[in-house]
């Protein structure tokens, strides 16, 4: 399966991504995440002011009848929930690095990074699961 | 290949709350056995069970109480589902489990629905995927109420859909539940769901046959086509009283929560945690 993975995000092993940008985070699924999920019909919108955890529980995505669930690359606090995807949830599919993202946070803890992978190993982790 | 052992809990009916609180107690009776688990049940009272994120609008509820028919929201994505007359079944596994090992949603689907297939083929009817199905009926579209959309792992019988399949994963483990209409009161389901609904589309058990099927053979048909095809040893071992108490804290904590049932909303854990099993 050929995936697209960038420089300049780190990964988690549930195929999240996460930009820094500042004291603030952008958060998304990878490539290799949106090609299992199949055509994506909803995200469910994150609260804004809403404290999640590295690892846990962030939003859930629904495509093909499934409902999946998207974890918190990093611990934060919401600070935006891609409003775009409310009419155009296919963006996820069309642009999941870019105008596919789906929250942003306020970083809790940028020490927390060193859980997550950057690009090369998350090439790795990817081509060990094929 | 080792063989693997799968849990079979016997044919039950149960209220909608109690059914898919149950469910989700298999997620995590899953999670921390690492044993796969199969279930075949039925609703009593009827119930109406709502995708994960579907909007509760598309379903009049005054008529659904007038009628006593509960209301439930799943955990698993999807379209509404009236719950009478059916069969359900419900699985939870991860992909190793599988004699096929699935990566994409899709292949979940194409890989666990063969039992479904092999089960209408063994009634003698021609089943087949949506994908593989001629015409209009295998492309795919999306609609409230379940039955009437369509995605390409739904299975058609002459040309018309016959019941509904839908997942949540969490990490690893999928779960999946579906149903097999014996029966479809489409005055019930016009009275039910609001807006248009294309009825020539799907179809029952009852409808094919001419007559009302026999269940309790059908039980036993569904429970060896699923270890037919998936390869899975079936051991039956039904719910304890001891699970119920779980199964009854996850019904009360989210299932009879309005909030959870009219927004799909939860104070609690999206899913209950593993330790709970």
């Amino acid at each position: 399966m050929d995936i697209t993975i960038l420089e300049g995000y780190l990964y988690t092993k549930e195929h999240e991504w996460v930009r820094i940008e500042g004291p603030k985070a952008k958060i998304g699924i990878s490539d290799y995440a949106q090609q299992k999920l199949g055509d994506i019909t909803y995200i469910d919108p994150t609260e804004p002011g809403k404290k999640v955890k590295q690892f846990e529980f962030l939003t859930g995505v629904e495509s093909v009848k499934a409902a999946s669930d998207i974890y918190a690359p990093l611990s934060g606090t919401i600070t935006a929930f891609n409003t775009d995807l409310d009419d155009a949830p296919e963006l996820v599919n069309k642009a999941c690095y870019t105008d596919g993202w789906i929250a942003e946070i306020e970083v809790a803890d940028p020490g927390e990074t060193k859980n997550l992978m950057d690009a090369a190993a998350y090439k790795n982790y990817t081509a060990g699961l094929e | 290949m080792q063989l693997v052992r799968v849990r079979l809990i016997p044919h039950m009916p149960r209220s909608g709350p109690e059914n898919m609180a149950l469910d989700e107690y298999l997620v995590s009776w899953h999670r921390s056995t690492g044993r796969p688990v199969f279930r075949l049940y039925a609703w009593n009272p009827p119930a109406i069970s709502l995708g994960r994120y579907q909007n509760i609008e598309c379903i009049d509820r005054e008529a659904c109480r007038a009628d006593g028919v509960d209301m439930v929201r799943r955990i698993t994505g999807g379209g509404a589902i009236y719950h009478d007359r059916e069969l359900t079944y419900s699985l939870a596994c991860t992909a190793d489990d599988l004699d096929r090992k699935p990566t994409t949603i899709p292949e979940y689907y194409e890989i666990i629905n063969r039992f479904l297939i092999v089960f209408y083929q063994w009634l003698g009817f021609r089943a087949v995927y949506a994908k593989d199905s001629d015409g209009r009926s295998g492309t795919v579209q999306h609609a409230a109420f379940c039955f009437s959309s369509n995605e390409k792992y739904d299975i058609m019988i002459n040309g018309k859909k016959i019941g509904g399949n839908a997942q949540r994963r969490i990490g690893k483990t999928v779960l999946q539940h579906g149903s097999i209409p014996l029966f479809i009161d489409r005055e019930r389901i016009n009275r039910y769901f609001r807006g248009e609904m294309d009825g020539s589309r799907f179809t029952s058990l009852s409808e094919i046959i001419g007559r009302e099927p026999d269940t309790a053979m059908k039980i036993r048909l569904l429970a060896e086509s699923f270890s037919e095809t998936t390869g899975m040893r079936m051991y039956q071992e039904d719910i304890t009283p001891e699970e119920m108490i779980v199964v009854h804290s996850i019904m009360n904590r989210k299932y009879l929560d309005h909030r959870w049932t009219m927004e799909g909303r939860t104070e609690g854990d999206e899913i209950a945690a593993a330790g709970m099993a």
